[in-house]
């Protein structure tokens, strides 16, 4: 008796727990491929130049805070594991939590530019794209092992989904080849192709090769 | 287009056809290797001075740099169901095209000049003064909306079907385009597979590449074992160095070496040398290449003075429609070494040139007018000549020649700005691509012509810029060009040129509307 009382206990506890994940996963899997395209409402026809004004009804940044650590033991120092599957690579948020924070702005492309090493050191060559959403995405955890390089609670983190500068205005990418990357900032004045604009090539330096 | 296929297979034609079939899917370069040895053992003999005759064909591929903005190139015009669109969207990069806009277009005014029979009204880029001409005049036509392409995608697969590695960027699209195979690391260019294939079979008797280019080494015409690409420059064959004009300073007259002066004397040196056996093979390889430049130099020279023994002359021809520019300059080379092309000994030659510029973000409306200018006369020019030439030598026609046009991608339907003076446009994807010959069947539009909107029928699903996801692909577009010069439609040697050609509608079908050859 004792024996058929814990094993019905034991399958209750089974059951409840499959249930509380399974019930979270499908709210995390909503809420990023919602997250994957931006807010057409709240975006401008010039793209990578406009300055984020409106809010996403949830941003990527926020869904991101949003996840639980798993509780499985974690071999991979390197990583932190959530339990929607996805992951953060260490070495990458530590460096993106330096975005807004150094002395000089042009340090913020610099950093960027780290951000896309990492990126290039897993994956080989850098996100595919042209608009600034595309890239923030991948970085983000819109990759093929949804691992996010960027920390949730970085200002560079716009509630539109952009990589910002610190004056608000998205980075603009401009993807020479695979693994080269310029990267340019509208500066204070928020303003594309003016004296201001700060510009960077990410050197197509690749760890793996 | 003309099927090569006939009912009756010759003894060479089972030898070949069944072996390409035996192969199966094998690496490419060894698929090349071993079809060209087959090619090679059907090749029929020319013999006689003249190797070359009435039967030439050459194909010309012209590259725009950086990603031309060909969405100013075909304009909708008033009367077009997306020219208001048009105005409104492309905002202050857009050519005034009859609409009348408060912000953009105030007066209404119209600068582009008008195409014929479109389907809908259509404008060129005010600078093609000479290609409105020559396309309205079926001399040149338009393939609409090509791009790379992996496997045939739209805007409800765009997310699931595979796409071209590194979509948007530049390196990767040149070298997409260039080798015609949008999801594998390249190895060759389309060119250079086809002259690997078949340099042995159609030039028995070539005393030079088969693909010489006037804009320096180039990814196309790469990949060949067998047949190096020649690099010349737009005055002719690149010289060496300290010799004098033509050698004058170290040469004799009747070619001997001039042993009196020391440029004589070192020319001779230097010619010993590179004749040795050497103790490594990037040496030896070295001296082969130095030695073959210098055995090309003086068969391309030759060519080159074919155009005053034929009475032609091209300087005042590309001079008299301005075509004096870089880019005039590489096509009147390539105009000389066709009036030439007997001294060089091969019925069939891929050419390249190219024009660099074309990636404008910033500026866009002070830039592209003055490139699709340089465009534009030298097209006309070499166009011109080549008409010249089929006037003057009786064993050229005007339909021996065919150039095409490619680039990087198209460009983003919307601007990066809204100040007339920075604005520019960003990377994008499928394009437009012009076609220019006496057999191209021009004054028409080829492929699909795409809804221009963003969120429209082809534009990549949640952008917000207006990227055309393309309708035709590079391998259909120049499978067309290939099959023009050569390359049996349906052939083990077109699925070996094109090895993603199958997965997309055949281009050499009725309906297909890509029979722009």
């Amino acid at each position: 008796m004792p024996l058929r009382k814990f094993i019905f206990f034991f399958l209750l506890l089974v059951l409840g727990i499959s249930f509380y994940y399974l019930s979270k996963s499908s709210e995390v899997s909503k809420s990023s491929a919602k997250e994957s395209s931006p807010d057409s409402s709240s975006t401008s026809p010039l793209g990578q130049g406009r300055i984020s004004e409106t809010t996403a009804p949830q941003s990527r940044a926020q869904s991101l805070l949003a996840r639980t650590r798993s509780s499985e033991p974690n071999l991979d120092s390197r990583i932190i594991r959530y339990t929607d599957d996805s992951s953060d690579l260490t070495a990458a948020i530590q460096i993106s939590k330096k975005l807004h924070q150094g002395e000089s702005p042009s340090e913020d492309l610099e950093i960027v530019s780290q951000i896309l090493f990492q990126y290039r050191f897993l994956y080989e060559e850098n996100p595919v794209g042209v608009e600034n959403f595309e890239f923030t995405a991948a970085l983000t955890g819109d990759n093929p092992q949804r691992i996010n390089f960027i920390d949730p609670k970085s200002s560079a983190l716009s509630s539109n989904n952009e990589m910002v500068d610190r004056w608000g205005s998205p980075f603009v990418f401009h993807p020479l080849s695979g693994t080269n990357m310029e990267l340019r900032s509208l500066g204070p004045d928020k303003t594309l192709w003016t004296e201001d604009d700060l510009t960077l090539s990410v050197a197509p330096t690749n760890p793996k090769r | 287009m003309k099927s090569q296929v006939t009912s009756k297979i010759s003894r060479r034609d089972f030898l070949r056809y069944g072996t390409c079939g035996a192969m199966g899917i094998g690496s490419l370069v060894n698929t090349i290797s071993q079809l060209s040895l087959i090619n090679s053992a059907v090749a029929s003999t020319v013999g006689g001075v003249d190797v070359v005759g009435s039967d030439y064909k050459a194909l010309v591929c012209l590259f725009l740099r950086g990603g031309c903005d060909m969405n100013n190139v075909l304009i909708p015009v008033v009367g077009n169901s997306q020219a208001e669109s048009y105005t409104q969207e492309r905002g202050v990069v857009g050519v005034p095209n009859g609409v009348t806009n408060a912000n953009f277009n105030p007066s209404g005014d119209n600068v582009t000049l008008p195409l014929n029979g479109t389907p809908e009204p259509l404008g060129l880029h005010p600078s093609f003064t000479n290609l409105q001409g020559m396309y309205n005049a079926g001399e040149a036509a338009f393939v609409t909306n090509v791009g790379t392409l992996a496997e045939p995608t739209t805007r409800s697969t765009y997310t699931t079907a595979a796409l071209p590695a590194q979509l948007f960027s530049h390196a990767d699209q040149v070298t997409e385009w260039m080798s015609s195979i949008a999801d594998q690391p390249y190895t060759s260019g389309w060119g250079g597979r086809v002259a690997e294939l078949y340099n042995d079979t159609w030039n028995p008797d070539s005393v030079t590449s088969m693909l010489i280019t006037a804009a320096g080494n180039n990814q196309f015409q790469n990949g060949s074992i067998s047949v190096p690409q020649y690099s010349v420059t737009s005055s002719g064959a690149v010289s060496l160095a300290g010799y004098g004009t033509n050698y004058s300073s170290a040469l004799n007259p009747d070619g001997s070496y001039n042993e009196g002066t020391v440029q004589g004397r070192r020319l001779r040196a230097l010619e010993r040398i590179m004749a040795y056996s050497h103790g490594t093979l990037i040496e030896d390889s070295y001296g082969s290449i130095v030695t073959r430049a210098r055995e090309a130099e003086g068969v391309i020279s030759d060519a080159i003075q074919e155009v005053d023994n034929l009475n032609l002359d091209f300087e005042t021809t590309f001079n008299s429609l301005n075509a004096d520019t870089g880019l005039g300059n590489e096509f009147r080379a390539i105009a000389q070494l066709i009036a030439g092309r007997k001294c060089l000994g091969n019925r069939r030659q891929i050419f390249f040139v190219d024009l660099g510029g074309f990636d404008n973000h910033q500026d866009i409306n002070d830039s592209l007018g003055g490139l699709l200018t340089e465009v534009d006369t030298a097209l006309a020019a070499f166009n011109q000549a080549m008409k010249d030439l089929a006037v003057a030598d009786p064993d050229f026609s005007y339909d021996q020649v065919t150039t095409f046009q490619a680039s990087d991608f198209n460009r983003t339907w919307t601007p990066n700005g809204n100040d007339p003076g920075s604005a520019g446009t960003d990377h994008a994807w499928g394009t437009h691509a012009i076609v220019m010959g006496g057999a191209v069947n021009g004054g028409q539009l080829y492929g699909a012509f795409p809804e221009l909107a963003v969120g429209g029928a082809v534009d990549v699903p949640a952008g917000t810029r207006g990227r055309w996801i393309p309708t035709t692909s590079v391998d259909q577009y120049c499978s067309i060009l290939a099959n023009w010069f050569g390359v049996p439609a349906g052939s083990s040697e077109m699925q070996t040129i094109f090895p993603n050609l199958s997965r997309f509608d055949s281009p050499f079908v009725n309906g297909s509307n890509l029979a722009f050859l």
